[in-house]
């Protein structure tokens, strides 16, 4: 099959719709190697009076079409395809999306911190919308509930869910108790018979698989490994798979207009989350990296992380989508973090008032300095909301701590669209705080999910466009770890460039960019112990040429410290967006 | 070089005439009551939907304390019958008599091997008018229905989510003017009123005390959303949030309406004006609906945001320009005269044409 690929597939269109936006690029190949040509950007057509998501590619091909001078469709609206001689049409068409209503989960576990949070997690591996949460100790009752099981019983059938994930009890464990959350859900599905059954998912401890099949002889089960094998294992892989084929089954499959889209290119609409993970697990493998990918859309943000030896791992928050619904994600925010990242407004509620006048219409463009700023505020905390939740199971030798990334890439309208490279650079570098040594990437032309999408029949050409450049290198950040006063020198510091030699110290609570329009070479030696990912004490040098920022030192400290007043805080903020070129 | 489908711009309708057709969807179980080529009055009910009320589950063996086989014989109603609230539903016991009561009206639907009941309290009927004075163009059985109507229509910002008709009433002479509680008296019932900028939560509460039929104002302060949302009656915002006046256009219409029979739906879907909170006015005489195209010289137009917030204008360079703003983003705009008599620049995504 691949072979097959290599010697037809000369270009391509990618389209990936959004819930807000649909893109579509055109590649092709170029001296022999695979380069992104042009794109088209329009508004989705999934809701009336298009009701079609295949109008909205279509005239994005034609903007493409316009901007090339290339026919790519008939006079009819189909696809050209295979590429013709004349270079009309093109050789490979696919679709990722993220535009489908997400998966709607109810998880139910022994414990809310361990197995319910990891079917969570498994839920939200995918887009997902948690309906109900049970778990034996939660604050509202047993099992979520003031009327226990028999309230689970009158939630579920009140609100039906596409799915039920439930888990708990460790391997070997002996505990009964879930047995009565089956039971329940039993008879939910038992008394109802005329609705579209839920996927029922068992990812507990496995001695009780028996018990539950007996129980629920009458009911669809899929039953997989223990999602919580043992306290400090956690396996959430097989739940999201089965988890995504409901998504694909129910919602993504659905979507109107999609089966033209199928016809024109022979190939299954993906998740746009799922192609993203694809390029950092490609990312991750083929430069045996630790990486990590945030996107902020329009109506979720959704991360993809790897670590040696594991495959990739996704988190999806539709509540976290900036246009999903303003106000709950405002108050999710609050409005005096937001407004730490954001001057030029008298208030708080100012700033807010102003936010949610802009996102009754999300597609606008911020006019203002005041408004970007706000948006990329906006954007700052959704990110570190959504590392933050994240994280925690995250493997790390620094306590309390991320894990240090080789990789970040940036992703989504905010960080893509940011006028100077280093506001996406700051926006990610305040939200994430990663530690140790970290190169920056930003996809500014939205190609990671056509690498993704590519990445698992043609890897030829997702390699092509990674090698070619596909990402905006922003620059190598490094954020050295350890305890020091504001103030304190931790790190010397020497940087060579064609005009000479510059020798320094770094101040603990500062942060520092050096250009590097032309080779240059920075050396670094920490002090009193700090800790550049390496080791304690341990020093490095690193040359680069031509990153969009440069280098950054982040010796802000971890994590980042803000005075309590509000104005002091902006203050603070301005120095920082000032000093690394924002 | 972009393509029309991509320039699109937002419409929005502040017409003194025009034609719509407009979606009466049952939203759930219920059936349509009226036939297509019909012709509706605005509070005649056109559909009726069922809503499912709440299920609750009775532990009938544990309550009764017998076997679970031995339940069903204890009944003394069937699977499938109906029960009142506090209705007795089995019992036990000579002296220490043990007694199972509804706790809900509705019907028994499921007894299960654990000798446990499930009943499912009555649905909720909802009748839904046709809030508008049109005629039915078409009808899909057990959705929803299609009417037709000519008349004014003024769309707005936002709405409270709710749905009346009345007697459209000016309270202001000029979209500046501020309108105090002390303005509503009793004679405002069944009326919808048109404000100034803004109102206050005093304003809100003694509209809904005198029972108006709706509220069309400029905005509202965020903080007074939610107090909006629990009004019994529509509130449709023409222009957003904070302090702003309602357009001159939209006034202007509004103004000519005064007095006469109108509909006001507060409806709002957010997410690029996909479902606009509007007010219609039943006009006679039949106007053609005119497709609206690529957006076109001498388009009026409202901008959507900051600096401009709320400005209205005529469009004079419609192509894609090119565009660098202060805050360094490229973008593709268009020349926009304001009424003011400045000239600005505008991102396309940061407009909304006015339909008259």
């Amino acid at each position: 099959m691949q072979s097959t690929l290599q010697r037809v597939t000369d270009s391509l269109l990618a389209a990936d719709v959004g819930s807000m936006w649909t893109r579509v690029l055109l590649i092709d190949r170029v001296e022999g190697e695979y380069r992104f040509i042009a794109r088209g950007d329009v508004p989705t057509t999934l809701e009336p009076p298009y009701s079609d998501i295949a109008e909205g590619v279509r005239a994005a091909i034609r903007e493409i079409e316009a901007n090339t001078g290339r026919q790519l469709l008939e006079d009819d609206g189909d696809l050209i395809t295979p590429e013709g001689v004349d270079g009309r049409g093109v050789d490979l068409f696919l679709v990722s999306s993220s535009a489908a209503p997400p998966l709607r989960v109810a998880v139910g576990g022994l414990v809310g911190r361990v197995s319910a949070a990891s079917a969570r997690r498994a839920a939200l591996s995918i887009y997902a919308d948690i309906i109900h949460t049970f778990s034996l100790d939660s604050p509202l009752g047993r099992w979520g509930h003031p009327r226990e099981a028999l309230g689970v019983v009158e939630q579920l059938l009140t609100n039906w869910p596409d799915a039920i994930v439930l888990a708990g009890g460790i391997e070997g464990s002996s505990d009964q108790d879930l047995l009565e959350l089956v039971d329940a859900v039993g008879l939910v599905l038992e008394s109802s018979p005329e609705r579209a059954a839920p996927t029922l998912i068992y990812a507990g401890n496995s001695d009780r698989q028996d018990d539950i099949q007996e129980r629920l002889a009458n009911v669809p089960l899929m039953i997989t490994e223990n999602i919580r094998p043992t306290l400090a294992d956690e396996r959430l892989r097989t739940v999201g798979r089965l988890l995504e084929q409901q998504f694909r089954a129910r919602h993504l499959s659905r979507l109107p207009g999609v089966e033209r889209l199928r016809s024109w290119g022979n190939n299954e609409i993906i998740p746009t989350v799922e192609a993203f993970a694809r390029v950092i697990q490609y990312m991750a493998l083929s430069q045996d990296k630790r990486v990590l990918g945030v996107d902020l859309g329009a109506a979720n943000a959704s991360l993809a992380v790897t670590f040696p030896n594991r495959v990739a791992q996704t988190l999806v928050r539709t509540d976290l989508g900036i246009a999903r619904d303003p106000e709950a994600l405002i108050q999710k925010i609050g409005a005096e973090a937001l407004a730490t990242w954001v001057p030029g407004f008298s208030t708080p509620q100012e700033l807010v008032t102003h936010l949610m006048n802009l996102l009754l219409y999300p597609a606008q463009q911020p006019m203002t300095r005041e408004t970007l700023l706000l948006l990329q505020g906006v954007a700052r905390e959704v990110l570190r909301l959504l590392i933050q939740d994240a994280s925690g199971a995250w493997p790390t030798h620094y306590p309390g701590l991320l894990p240090p990334f080789d990789i970040i890439l940036g992703s989504g309208t905010v960080i893509r669209e940011a006028p100077r490279p280093a506001q996406a650079l700051s926006i990610m570098l305040d939200a994430i705080q990663p530690i140790g040594i970290t190169h920056f990437l930003r996809d500014h032309v939205s190609l990671a999910p056509t690498i993704g999408a590519l990445a698992d029949f043609a890897p030829h050409i997702s390699a092509s466009l990674v090698d070619a450049q596909g990402f905006e290198s922003l620059g190598l950040v490094i954020a050295p770890v350890g305890v020091a006063q504001p103030g304190d020198e931790i790190l010397r510091f020497r940087l060579t460039q064609a005009d000479g030699i510059t020798e320094g110290t770094v101040e603990y609570g500062q942060l520092y960019r050096f250009a590097t329009t032309h080779q240059t070479l920075l050396e670094l030696r920490p002090l009193r112990g700090f800790d550049l990912g390496l080791g304690p004490g341990v020093g490095a040098e690193f040359s680069r040429v031509g990153d969009l920022v440069g280098f950054v030192i982040d010796a802000r400290g971890r994590p980042l410290a803000f005075p309590s007043n509000l104005q002091a805080r902006r203050r603070r903020v301005e120095e920082w967006l000032l000093y690394v070129g924002a | 070089m972009l393509v029309p489908e991509a320039l699109r711009p937002l419409d929005r309708y502040i017409s003194a005439k025009t034609f719509i057709r407009r979606e009466r969807s049952l939203g759930g179980t219920g059936h349509v009551l009226v036939l297509p080529g019909t012709h509706v009055e605005p509070g005649d009910i056109v559909a009726e939907v069922q809503e499912s009320g709440p299920i609750r589950v009775i532990d009938a063996a544990r309550i009764l304390g017998v076997a679970a086989n031995k339940v069903e014989e204890l009944l003394q109603v069937a699977v499938g019958d109906e029960v009142e609230e506090g209705q007795l539903l089995a019992q036990r016991g000579r002296f220490l008599k043990r007694s199972l009561v509804s706790p809900l009206s509705g019907v028994i639907f499921y007894l299960d091997a654990r000798g446990r009941l499930l009943v499912r309290s009555n649905p909720i009927r909802q009748q839904i008018r046709a809030i508008l004075r049109g005629t039915v163009v078409s009808v899909a059985v057990g959705q929803g229905i299609v009417i037709e109507a000519h008349g004014a229509l003024v769309q707005g910002m936002w709405g409270n989510g709710k749905e009346d008709f009345g007697l459209l009433r000016m309270l202001v002479n000029e979209p500046n003017e501020i309108l105090f509680a002390s303005a509503i008296t009793a004679a405002m019932k069944n009326t919808i009123l048109v404000a100034g900028p803004t109102v206050d939560a005093a304003v809100l509460e003694k509209a809904s005390t005198v029972q108006i039929k709706g509220l069309i104002v400029g905005s509202l302060e965020l903080e007074l959303i939610p107090l909006a949302r629990q009004m019994p009656y529509p509130i449709m915002l023409t222009e957003g949030f904070g302090y702003l006046p309602i357009n001159m256009p939209a006034f202007n219409v509004l103004g000519e309406l005064d007095g006469r029979d109108a509909a006001l739906s507060a409806l709002y879907q957010p997410r690029e004006g996909k479902r606009r909170p509007e007010l219609f006015v039943p006009l006679s005489g039949s106007t053609e609906a005119v497709p609206a195209g690529p957006l076109a010289l001498g388009d009026r137009v409202r901008l959507l945001s900051q600096p401009y917030l709320g400005r209205v204008g005529t469009i004079e360079e419609s192509a894609g320009i090119r565009y660098t703003l202060a805050n360094e983003l490229h973008v593709v705009a268009c020349k926009v005269m304001l009424d003011e008599g400045k000239e600005v620049i505008v991102p396309y995504s940061n407009i909304e044409r006015l339909l008259p």
